[in-house]
């Protein structure tokens, strides 16, 4: 490897073989090159049919030397036999031991290895040296990240959509994917909520024999969304309230006309009806509050009334 | 069977007549000093459960031949016996518990028929009336081709007064059942399905027209009857369909020959869920209302279950008043609601069910 000083109009920007690093130059990196100067130069390679550069490692620091109106820089030029797979680990190795990767540069780094390392074990094996997961369960829900659709990233970079969650969606259309993005990029729901509405969608897809993208563009949702009165939390409990009631509609009737019933018993603060668990079981349960014997004795003087209440009977006969 | 493609052979009955009769198809054999390798075989394949049907292993029952069949407190059971004589299916319904219940699911058939015909001596013993059924762990007549069991259980069963056994099928092998001695304690009992459900969720089994078929052959042969419309699916349209089967049984069979009638909706262990999404992508049973029960599984929302109930009830007494109908594993309400009485009414439903067995299979308590 040879140190030389190269003219930054012979590296070709637009090749990204080797970029592992997702952000652009901050204004800290500019302001420390422009105070001490280039500390580690970039490293490239002779361009394979040009003469020009490829950038190795280093395109933070090239892009840097650029806005700062720089016309050359020290390099470190690779020999021009270096195998691809040992340029890969360099610029793994020089972004992964400098900085904790985000999940996208970790991606880039897995898919760049898994090029030549396509056995699992290997791979891993591989992965772990360079100071990347080590477990191929992991490895395996990582490595395609970096082919989603950009807004995707984008959505994992900014923590909008967990790992968990991006590696459902890679399984996914992408005009699917991308609807789920955008809908996550306005709600940002927990992992768990996230997860509640991927599961309701697929099932409602299931049962109305449409597509994934069909029930998450359906008016109703985008009624929701466009709402200018509501906050991102009420939205995301009117869209998961709406699924629900869509994937569950004889459940949701069911709750909706035991909450009316107990709603016209007017039971008051101190008075709790609480039905069975889903319905199934056929024991309801009465939860009195009350501080003394004649508290009790005016509760049990309304619970009178609430049995000969008529919604007191549609809740133990309801109709099916 | 056609799709059996080896057959393991457990080394301590490989020299039994049944194993040697086995041995003798024309299918690979490999005898075996423990279970473990062949459920090895199986565990490991990308498809468990596809792969637990392709493979048999012969073995001896280490446990109890006769059991009883496992009930859960919350809802009612029928006090029903199981005679265990092997494991899993070579059809393939999406809805099977049995792709979740074993671990892994092996086809095994059990030829250690001498200790089994000692313990049904034991139950023929006992005071009690005893109704005992092999189409719990596996279907009851798969083996018909390539085994003489029937021949061995039809006859000891018919020497006797105290117990009914049920050959609970939903294919038409009944051929060999023809000139057996039955004396009527073997009940003869098909799953019924709507074509829609027996054609999308129940893989390599006979149509519906054929079972019908079948149980009108063995009728004609002298056999009691029985019909289990379980697991009944939800979809749309399902009522109309469900009425139809019910009036193709009756135009089939006779009423009178009908010892029992059993309703069951679609319920299952929430582990089968992942197990059907992924075996039948295009299925839809497990995308219906389900709400986790009282035993945790996974059940039809009840007034849903209720509303069809009623509904088949009602139909199934136009023709046959007289026939038993009974649940599998539902409580008080929805027998009440759907059916307008509790078992309990009539001394529980075990004693419902044992009295229908005296009455068309000649049991004497």
């Amino acid at each position: 490897m040879m140190y030389e000083n190269i003219a930054l109009s012979r590296i070709d920007r637009e090749n990204n073989t080797y970029r592992i690093s997702t952000e652009m130059p901050g204004d800290r990196l500019k302001d420390s090159i422009r105070n001490v100067g280039l500390m580690h130069p970039p490293i490239v390679i002779n361009h394979p049919i040009s003469a020009d550069f490829v950038i190795v490692a280093g395109f933070r620091r090239i892009a840097a030397c650029r806005e700062l109106g720089w016309s050359e820089i020290p390099a470190r030029i690779l020999p021009p036999e270096t195998e691809k797979s040992d340029c890969i680990k360099l610029a793994i190795t020089d972004n992964s031991l400098q900085r904790p990767l985000n999940l996208i540069e970790t991606s880039r780094a897995l898919h760049y290895l898994s090029e030549f390392y396509q056995d699992h074990r290997q791979l891993a094996r591989e992965s772990s040296l360079l100071g990347l997961p080590e477990n191929p369960s992991l490895i395996g829900k990582i490595r395609k990240l970096c082919l989603l659709p950009q807004p995707l990233q984008n959505a994992i970079l900014s923590d909008v959509i967990p790992l968990a969650v991006a590696s459902e969606l890679d399984d996914m259309p992408p005009d699917t994917a991308l609807a789920y993005t955008k809908l996550f990029e306005i709600l940002k729901p927990s992992l768990n909520k996230q997860r509640e509405i991927l599961t309701l969608v697929r099932e409602i897809a299931h049962r109305e024999d449409m597509s994934l993208l069909n029930v998450l563009e359906s008016d109703a949702v985008e009624e929701i969304l466009c709402d200018k009165e509501s906050d991102r939390n009420h939205k995301t409990r009117e869209i998961r309230r709406y699924l629900k009631q869509r994937r569950f509609p004889a459940i949701t009737r069911a709750e909706q006309s035991f909450e009316a019933c107990v709603t016209s018993l007017n039971l008051g603060k101190d008075m709790k009806l609480i039905p069975p668990e889903n319905f199934e079981g056929t024991v309801y349960a009465l939860h009195l509050h009350f501080r003394n014997i004649s508290e009790l004795d005016a509760l049990l003087a309304r619970l009178e009334n609430i049995i000969r209440n008529p919604s007191a009977k549609k809740i133990f006969e309801p109709e099916i | 069977m056609r799709d059996i493609s080896k057959i393991y052979i457990d080394r301590q009955i490989a020299d039994t007549p049944a194993a040697i009769s086995f041995s003798r198809l024309n299918i690979p054999c490999e005898v075996v000093d423990d279970a473990g390798s062949v459920f090895k075989a199986v565990a490991s394949a990308d498809d468990p459960v596809q792969k637990g049907k392709e493979i048999l292993f012969l073995t001896r029952n280490k446990g109890a031949f006769v059991r009883k069949c496992p009930g859960t407190r919350h809802y009612t059971c029928c006090g029903y016996k199981i005679l265990h004589i092997g494991t899993f299916c070579v059809m393939d319904c999406s809805y099977c518990i049995l792709q979740s219940y074993f671990h892994p699911p092996v086809l095994q058939y059990f030829v250690n028929h001498q200790e089994m015909l000692a313990e049904l001596d034991s139950l023929f013993a006992e005071k009690e009336i005893s109704r005992i059924g092999t189409g719990e762990f596996t279907d009851s007549l798969i083996w018909e081709y390539f085994t003489n069991l029937s021949e061995l259980l039809v006859p000891k069963f018919a020497g006797q007064s105290r117990a009914v056994l049920e050959l609970k099928t939903k294919t038409v092998a009944v051929g060999a059942l023809k000139h057996l001695r039955h004396n009527r304690k073997t009940v003869m009992a098909w799953s019924l399905n709507t074509e829609q459900v027996i054609h999308t969720e129940e893989r390599n089994t006979s149509p519906l027209s054929a079972r019908l078929s079948a149980a009108a052959t063995c009728e004609s042969w002298g056999y009691p009857l029985a019909f289990h419309f379980d697991p009944m699916m939800l979809y749309e349209g399902c009522e109309n369909d469900y009425m139809q089967v019910v009036e193709q049984l009756f135009s089939r069979v006779s009423a009178k020959n009908i010892v029992w009638i059993s309703l069951g909706t679609f319920r299952f262990m929430p582990d089968l869920k992942a197990i059907v999404s992924k075996r039948f992508p295009g299925s839809k049973i497990v995308y219906g209302e389900f709400i986790t029960g009282l035993d945790g599984k996974m059940r039809y929302f009840k007034p849903l279950r209720i509303a069809l109930y009623a509904k088949m009830a009602a139909r199934i007494r136009e023709f046959a008043p007289d026939t038993p109908i009974y649940f599998c594993m539902e409580d008080d309400e929805v027998w009440q609601k759907s059916l307008g009485f509790i078992p309990s009414d009539y001394g529980g439903l075990a004693k419902i069910l044992d009295d229908s067995a005296v009455k068309h299979c000649g049991l004497e308590i």
